[in-house]
């Protein structure tokens, strides 16, 4: 697995395109399907009376092969789709934001963002199809120089931005919580570093004085 | 006056011989290997909670396989029958 997490992490959610963005690319693969019996179709209908035969065997076969041989590219071309679709993906995790983005099968590039560099979250639904299917974009700014995260065509992009604010607060809530209890400590450490250095300082004081009662004495004594 | 080229697609016959769709075949048989190679490879290394090899790997081969005896049938057919 190329992305780990630490083991405090776990993995709040994960988005992924809305699926009509993929069923729009396999119906131009089962549109391509069909094609050829479309084509026969018009051949049929053309006004020309002609045959086609072949020198090696019965063309009938020849017509099954190649039909099955142009599904069998499809077939591999609709998993190469399902592929691209499944692995471009946003994962939010409990520390941190993953935008995974897949550009055919050979290049894909990993964006990682810490919750608390996250400053905005904005979501977008624009068009007539996409309002309908209830699909869109989320913007996410982040703090410096890091670049705008952006996902198109998620499904539910408004609950996605509440569910993305809720972790967000939920982690600030928990840093803030981790900051006050680190704080408590370092209170404490210092108050008690405090207490032994002033039991030194007794200590030293109350060595002081019974050491000059001693030499009291001693003169007293002489 | 030139001959009309309509006339002349009485009978077209395709130089087709078994060989050469018996290459074709093997070299498809190829690529689904490798294709399923380099699919297993994406569905296993990237993503974190769902798997989708559950289902996609046996559906993969499920159809490729369907795919490939047809093709082989229908080889066999042209040559034999």
């Amino acid at each position: 697995m190329i992305i780990k997490l630490d083991n405090d992490e776990h993995v709040v959610f994960e988005v992924r395109k809305h699926w009509f963005t993929f069923t729009l690319e396999i119906t131009l693969l089962a549109f391509l399907a069909i094609l050829p019996f479309f084509i026969i179709a018009i051949i049929k209908i053309l006004p020309f009376d002609f045959s086609i035969s072949a020198t090696g065997g019965n063309i009938f076969y020849f017509y099954i092969f190649s039909y099955f041989a142009w599904t069998s590219i499809l077939w591999i071309f609709g998993f190469l789709f399902w592929t691209d679709y499944y692995l471009d993906t946003w994962i939010i995790t409990t520390k941190k934001l993953i935008d995974v983005e897949q550009h055919g099968l050979f290049r894909r590039e990993i964006s990682i963002i810490q919750l608390d560099k996250i400053q905005d979250v904005k979501s977008e639904i624009r068009g007539i199809v996409p309002t309908i299917m209830n699909y869109g974009d989320i913007h996410v700014q982040s703090a410096g120089q890091q670049k705008e995260f952006l996902i198109h065509n998620v499904p539910k992009p408004d609950q996605i931005r509440q569910k993305l604010n809720e972790a967000l607060s939920k982690y600030k809530m928990a840093y803030v919580i981790k900051e006050q209890s680190n704080n408590f400590e370092n209170m404490n450490q210092n108050f008690s570093e405090q207490n032994n250095s002033q039991a030194n300082l007794n200590q030293f004081a109350n060595t002081n004085i019974d050491q000059n009662e001693n030499n009291n004495q001693t003169q007293n004594f002489s | 006056m030139p001959e009309n080229t309509v006339q002349n697609l009485k009978n077209i016959e395709l130089p087709i011989s078994s060989g050469a769709m018996w290459m074709t075949l093997l070299i498809l048989i190829i690529v689904f290997v490798i294709m399923y190679f380099v699919f297993s490879y994406h569905w296993k290394s990237v993503g974190i909670e769902e798997n989708p090899k559950v289902f996609a790997r046996p559906l993969f081969w499920i159809v490729s396989v369907l795919l490939i005896i047809v093709m082989t049938l229908s080889v066999a057919g042209f040559e034999y029958l």
